[in-house]
This record gives C-alpha cells, structure tokens and sequence, in this order.
C-alpha cells in the first residue's frame, strides 16, 4: 500500500485528484487526525476516539504503518502492555495536502451559498499544526 | 487496501474535515492532565526550593520530598494515555530551565544569602517560571 505523494501537487484540474488514497477512508481519516494532534496516543484512545473495534482499529493501523504513515510503539507501564501510536513526518505531510484537497473541495459548496460549511473546514485546518 | 477518491463531493469534504475537528478535539480534552502536572510540578517547586533554602540542614528530607514528587510526576505522565503535539518539548524545555535556574540559585543563594526568606522566597518563584509557564500555555490548548 503506498500513499498518493503530497509534495506532488494535483494531478489533475479536479481537486479530489489531491486526496490521498491511503486516509481517504473515514476510518483512517479520523485515525491521522487524531494522531496529527498528538505526540503520540495509546491505542485504546485512539479506539475510543474514533469509535472502532479493537481489530478494526488494528487493521486499519497496520494499512497505515505500511504506507509509512503511523509509527507503533510498544511497551509497558508497570506490568501492564502498552501500545503507542504516532504520526510520521510522511504521515503529517500526506495530511496536510489530504485536508488541503478537502478544503478545495468542500469550498466549492461555500461558494455556492450554503450556511455553515466553512466552520468545520477552518477548524480542522487550524488543528494540530502548532507548538 | 485503499479507497479511491473518486466520488466526495462539497459536503461529503466538509464533513470529513468536521470530523478531523472532532478528532482533534477529542486529543485536545485528553491531553487536560498535562497542565495540571506542569501546574503540580510548579507548586512542588516553590516548596522544595523555598524549605531547601530556609531550612539547609534539612537538605536530605527535602530532596528526598523533591525526588519522590519527580518521581510521582514521571509514573502519573506515564499512565495517561495521550499528549497534544508538542507537549514533550514544551515539558524538556521547562524542566531544562528549571534546572538551570535552580542551579543558579543554589549556586548564589546558598554562598550569599544562607536561610534569608528575602532572596529565597522570590527565588522560589522564580525557580518555578518555567513549570508555570508550560502549565499555562497548556491550558490554553
């Protein structure tokens, strides 16, 4: 599995051609986000974030360490197994231009007249890019 | 294993990046204990370095509190399950300051002004900026 490249640009004139196969699924969607504004998340918040089996989740981070995306990290606390998940650099690019794209695209909406469509897409631009 | 991006239009954009929001808000609430730590770490701080000042002859039961304040700081940090982005720096960067400063202050309280309230209690404060500091900007968050 390997993610569109985000230093690439748009490969064609629409702007969906900018979104990144990899985290166009919801489910991975929501995984980077939540990973994009951590240091790092142990597993089980992540699940709980973004409402997913545990085996779900595990598959979905495996698609996604593949792509380079999501480090792991396992360890303990005390007696007690760990696991630590993280964004990669690769990850926090491929995000960047993923939420770009998005924002073209949901614009579009915006221009049309619709209330309200631009609040998520500020936000979520603003998000875990600071500190 | 990946979906092609073929079919998303305004509002299915929008609300993708309404739930990146959602998510990122989510990291936002988990990561609240961070500045209640540094906050803790700080009011540690101003007591240790105010009786170590105050009281030198009780160097040994105050570092023995300090490390064990450290210590429980370290365990608590470890069992949280998620910190905001940036957060590990922000905390090696105020602890490295705070070494720094209690250095100083160690160094120039203890030779100049041994048991002197004057200098020890706004050094304590002092000594503590950086722990207040990072709480602070945590909370903001």
């Amino acid at each position: 599995v390997r993610g569109a490249d985000p230093d690439r640009g748009f490969r064609g004139s629409h702007p969906r051609h900018g979104l990144d196969p990899v985290i166009h699924s919801p489910v991975r969607l929501s995984i980077v986000a939540c990973l994009a504004a951590a240091d790092k998340a142990e597993f089980a918040f992540v699940r709980d974030t973004v409402e997913v089996s545990d085996s779900v989740l595990s598959k979905q981070v495996s698609t996604l360490e593949e792509a380079g995306y999501v480090k792991v990290n396992k360890g303990y606390v005390g007696k007690r197994p760990r696991t630590w998940l993280s964004l990669s650099p690769a990850g926090r690019r491929a995000l960047e231009a993923h939420l770009a794209a998005l924002q073209v695209i949901a614009s579009t909406a915006e221009t049309r007249g619709p209330a309200g469509l631009g609040a998520a897409t500020q936000s979520a631009m603003a998000g875990g890019h600071d500190a | 294993v990946t979906d092609e991006p073929t079919t998303l239009g305004p509002e299915g954009a929008d609300a993708a990046l309404g739930e990146v929001e959602r998510a990122q808000a989510a990291v936002r609430t988990g990561s609240r204990w961070t500045a209640r730590y540094l906050g803790a770490c700080g009011i540690a701080s101003l007591i240790f370095v105010t009786l170590t000042g105050l009281f030198p002859g009780r160097g040994g039961t105050v570092t023995a509190f300090w490390v064990g304040v450290v210590g429980a700081a370290v365990y608590y940090a470890r069992r949280q399950w998620v910190s905001w982005q940036g957060f590990r720096r922000l905390n090696d960067l105020a602890f490295a300051a705070w070494g720094l400063l209690w250095t100083g202050t160690a160094v120039l309280g203890f030779a100049l002004f041994p048991g002197r309230p004057i200098f020890w209690v706004p050094a304590a404060f002092v000594v503590a900026a950086p722990l207040f500091t990072a709480a602070w900007r945590s909370a903001r968050r």
